[in-house]
């Protein structure tokens, strides 16, 4: 799957003029976004949000490998990137989000530790959950997913 | 990036994210969470009256990973006290890691690597930095104002 989507990325010509670690910056950008979304309930727009920085976080390793610059470096940058964008998010959610993104923080060092990737998806099942608390309206879902997102 | 600008910022994120955590008495614990990160700069003091510049060299674990996994604990254990309080002193202080690594080179793993992480959203040359400083903290002002004024607690 990645190396379809890095094959399929890597044709585009104008992926060589980019710059890998602006592109992880613009997506850091983009987590305030979302903070702020979130934080006035605006869940359609949060969830666009969220997505596009996710993309850009995609996006900045396949244009790492296309360029050849894909190293422990760049590792460490989409670490540091990723962990600062989970806890600028968890600003606006609930107390529950912020220690899983605490227990987050603290793989990623173990990861570096023991050369092992133990990293929880965090943005990407926060995505899948604001979908469905977004779809799913009233209902003992829509309350279960409210008072985990938002009230723990 | 200046202590100005990473008291402003805080309050900011305090501002237009939970606003009805915007106290007077909120906002100031705010800003000194958004500002307490750096007191690890001051046995480098010296250094960078000389050379005009905090280096990524001067910041010590808290002010990497490690710092921002104990102040999102220290923080949640403070909800326990009070979910307001805990709510200002984590803004502030996740406010600060952003800053930093946005605008700055840090060492995200230190003191596991040395390895440098740089998103150039800022110039390096000391006058661009310097500019770009000035211009962001200017800015982040205005906004301060601006919502303060908005939220009633500053007549303009």
């Amino acid at each position: 799957m990645k190396r379809w989507f890095d094959r399929l990325l890597g044709r585009l010509p104008f992926l060589s003029e980019l710059n890998p670690d602006q592109l992880s910056g613009l997506g850091l950008l983009l987590s305030l976004a979302v903070y702020y979304c979130l934080s006035r309930e605006m869940i359609g727009a949060s969830i666009l949000v969220l997505f596009a920085a996710l993309f850009l976080d995609v996006l900045d390793g396949v244009v790492a490998r296309a360029q050849g610059k894909a190293s422990e470096e760049g590792w460490v940058v989409d670490i540091a990137v990723d962990r600062v964008s989970e806890a600028v998010i968890s600003l606006a959610l609930s107390r529950l989000v912020v220690l899983v993104v605490a227990l987050n923080v603290a793989l990623s060092l173990y990861s570096y530790m023991s050369k092992r990737h133990l990293i929880i998806p965090i943005r990407q099942v926060l995505l899948l959950l604001l979908t469905v608390y977004f779809f799913v309206g009233a209902g003992g879902l829509h309350l279960l997913l409210d008072g985990v997102l938002f009230r723990m | 990036m200046n202590t100005i600008a990473h008291a402003l910022f805080a309050n900011i994120l305090l501002l237009l994210g939970a606003p009805e955590l915007a106290t007077p008495t909120n906002l100031v614990i705010n800003a000194c969470a958004g500002v307490a990160v750096d007191l690890d700069h001051i046995p480098k003091l010296g250094k960078a009256v000389r050379t005009l510049r905090f280096g990524q060299s001067s910041r010590t674990r808290w002010h990497e990973l490690q710092g921002l996994l104990a102040s999102m604990l220290i923080s949640v254990l403070a909800t326990l006290f009070s979910p307001e309080l805990g709510r200002v002193l984590l803004i502030g202080a996740v406010s600060h890691y952003f800053l930093d690594l946005a605008t700055r080179p840090t060492r995200p793993l230190y003191p596991l690597t040395d390895s440098t992480v740089f998103l150039e959203m800022a110039p390096m040359s000391l006058r661009g930095l310097f500019a770009y400083d000035t211009a962001l903290t200017v800015t982040m002002g205005v906004i301060w104002l601006w919502s303060l004024n908005g939220l009633g607690l500053l007549r303009l």
